[in-house]
């Protein structure tokens, strides 16, 4: 119990990497929801991993010479400039391919997937400098998030929540039925780009902030959980959310009161929580016959 | 068919469409009456389904020109086919049924109640109005292309295509479906396209055929275009 008073205590040490653990948990899931209903969940192995790249090879571009950003936003901005393109242009990219019905959908995944791992480490070896700070930030280090990175996440992760909040309808029915969509006026081209928008930059900053790892469970392992226990939009997003912020909150209690790797410890809460809605799944249905 | 162009709510002049500029359907002329009942006809891969969409304004024509009375298109209401819906959405019916209100809403602001209370009425003229808050993964064939009836009403359309509304549900419900929909077209005066493959109940509720054959279309009266001997022409076009 002590443990918990700390971690609410203002004075906490680690409180913002308390805070940012509790945003990712509370609003990755609402992203991840669209993972699941338009049946892209590889993407979310695929994409943190191509993300990834782009935080390589922003460094890499930075080593050599190339500072696209002013010198105080430099680290962390130009990493996150690099995560975002890559993330956006290769979700863009996949998701039309995918609904143009191209090729083999698990064969693109699977090649992006290698692709990016394979173009991460190569960025990082062609590197002459930095190769521990930047390891560190492919792989996501939330307890070393300082004031600037807290107030970047909130601040954008916040925005996200609005506009997912705000244009609910909107996203539900260009990924449910594309052509009412059309047939009532809408731009689909346009709501899908804002919508991989949103996509892109919940990765590329969840990817620096927790890992690529951490990134696909929030966004995945909650939304799958809370379809066996919900029905109707509102309720399916509420309980994902819910299932993602108290994961991340149970998960930093844990890691913290026992010295665990905290990434590691929400992804298993995570699995015990879809584990635990199965079982609940089969139960009822088993009394309902 | 061919009527003056005053009494058509949408022509074809000179048409091809297709899909990336490969033209499925070319030199089409086409004009459908106002408070028609259109039955589009044709095997599998004919191109109904893309000529469906081009009325629908979801695939642009690659050449020629689509006229509309005062050059204004009329209100679109769509039933697509059951199985293009993923059933993974968790949706409750009157969440479906509300869609047909999204072009009006406004972003970060609730449907107001006389859309719902309209939605609910739309329900109601399917007979599913005591479903509204059942999932709509869990209904039958025929009640899932009711509720998407009611969605396509709530776009209060003057024009409802359905694509094949009845395919896959047993003669009851085929017959149930179709009375509900002649029903509708009547008390709310609407044009009316449906794709179907099913002659004999296009005999029933149809006012015209249109019927793609090997890249052709052929029209007419149902009267003249469902006897044996039109159907022998068409099949050795």
């Amino acid at each position: 119990m002590d443990t918990m008073f700390d971690m609410l205590n203002p004075g906490f040490l680690l409180r913002n990497s308390f805070y940012a653990s509790l945003i990712v948990g509370f609003i990755c899931p609402l992203v991840g929801v669209y993972f699941v209903l338009r049946r892209i969940i590889f993407l979310g192995v695929a994409v943190p991993q191509i993300s990834s790249a782009g935080i390589a090879f922003a460094f890499l571009l930075h080593t050599l010479g190339l500072h696209p950003l002013p010198h105080s936003v430099e680290e962390r901005g130009t990493a996150l400039l690099g995560s975002f393109l890559f993330t956006f242009f290769s979700i863009l990219v996949l998701a039309i391919l995918e609904r143009r019905h191209k090729g083999m959908a698990e064969g693109r995944i699977g090649v992006a997937y290698a692709l990016g791992g394979a173009a991460s480490i190569l960025f990082v070896v062609w590197n002459p400098s930095g190769e521990s700070e930047i390891l560190s930030m492919l792989r996501g280090n939330i307890i070393a998030i300082n004031n600037i990175d807290l107030l970047l996440i909130t601040g954008v992760y916040f925005s996200i929540l609005i506009v997912l909040i705000g244009f609910q309808r909107d996203f539900v029915l260009i990924s449910f039925d594309p052509d009412l969509a059309v047939t009532i006026g809408k731009n689909v081209l346009l709501w899908d780009i804002l919508l991989y928008l949103i996509i892109g930059l919940t990765i590329s900053l969840g990817v620096m902030t927790v890992g690529p790892l951490v990134i696909f469970g929030f966004l995945v392992i909650p939304p799958v959980a809370a379809r066996m226990l919900t029905f109707g939009m509102k309720p399916f997003c509420i309980v994902s959310s819910l299932i993602g912020g108290l994961s991340a909150f149970l998960g930093f209690y844990l890691s913290y009161r026992f010295d665990l790797p905290t990434g590691a410890t929400d992804v298993a809460l995570l699995c015990l929580v879809l584990f635990a809605s199965s079982i609940f799944c089969i139960v009822k249905r088993h009394f309902k016959k | 068919m061919q009527k003056e162009q005053s009494e058509a709510i949408i022509t074809f002049e000179k048409v091809s469409i297709g899909y990336e500029r490969d033209p499925i359907l070319q030199d089409v002329n086409l004009s459908i009456k106002r408070g028609g009942f259109v039955g589009l006809l044709g095997p599998n891969g004919s191109g109904k389904t893309t000529l469906y969409k081009t009325i629908l304004r979801i695939i642009p024509p690659l050449t020629g020109r689509i006229v509309y009375p005062g050059g204004i298109p009329p209100r679109f209401g769509y039933v697509p086919q059951r199985e293009t819906l993923d059933s993974i959405f968790p949706l409750k019916i009157k969440e479906i049924v509300l869609m047909g209100t999204y072009g009006s809403g406004k972003a970060f602001s609730p449907i107001s109640r006389s859309e719902r209370e309209w939605a609910m009425s739309c329900l109601e003229k399917v007979g599913l109005q005591d479903l509204a808050r059942k999932p709509y993964s869990e209904l039958s064939g025929g009640q899932k292309q009711r509720v998407l009836i009611a969605r396509a009403l709530t776009s209060r359309p003057d024009f409802l295509l359905l694509d094949e509304p009845t395919a896959g549900v047993d003669v009851m419900t085929e017959k149930a479906i179709l009375d509900t929909i002649s029903r509708i077209r009547q008390e709310l005066k609407l044009t009316i396209i449906m794709v179907s493959h099913h002659l004999r109940s296009m005999r029933e509720f149809a006012s015209h055929i249109i019927w793609i054959h090997e890249g052709k279309i052929v029209s007419g009266e149902v009267k003249e275009m469902l006897t044996s001997t039109k159907i022998e022409q068409i099949f050795s076009v």
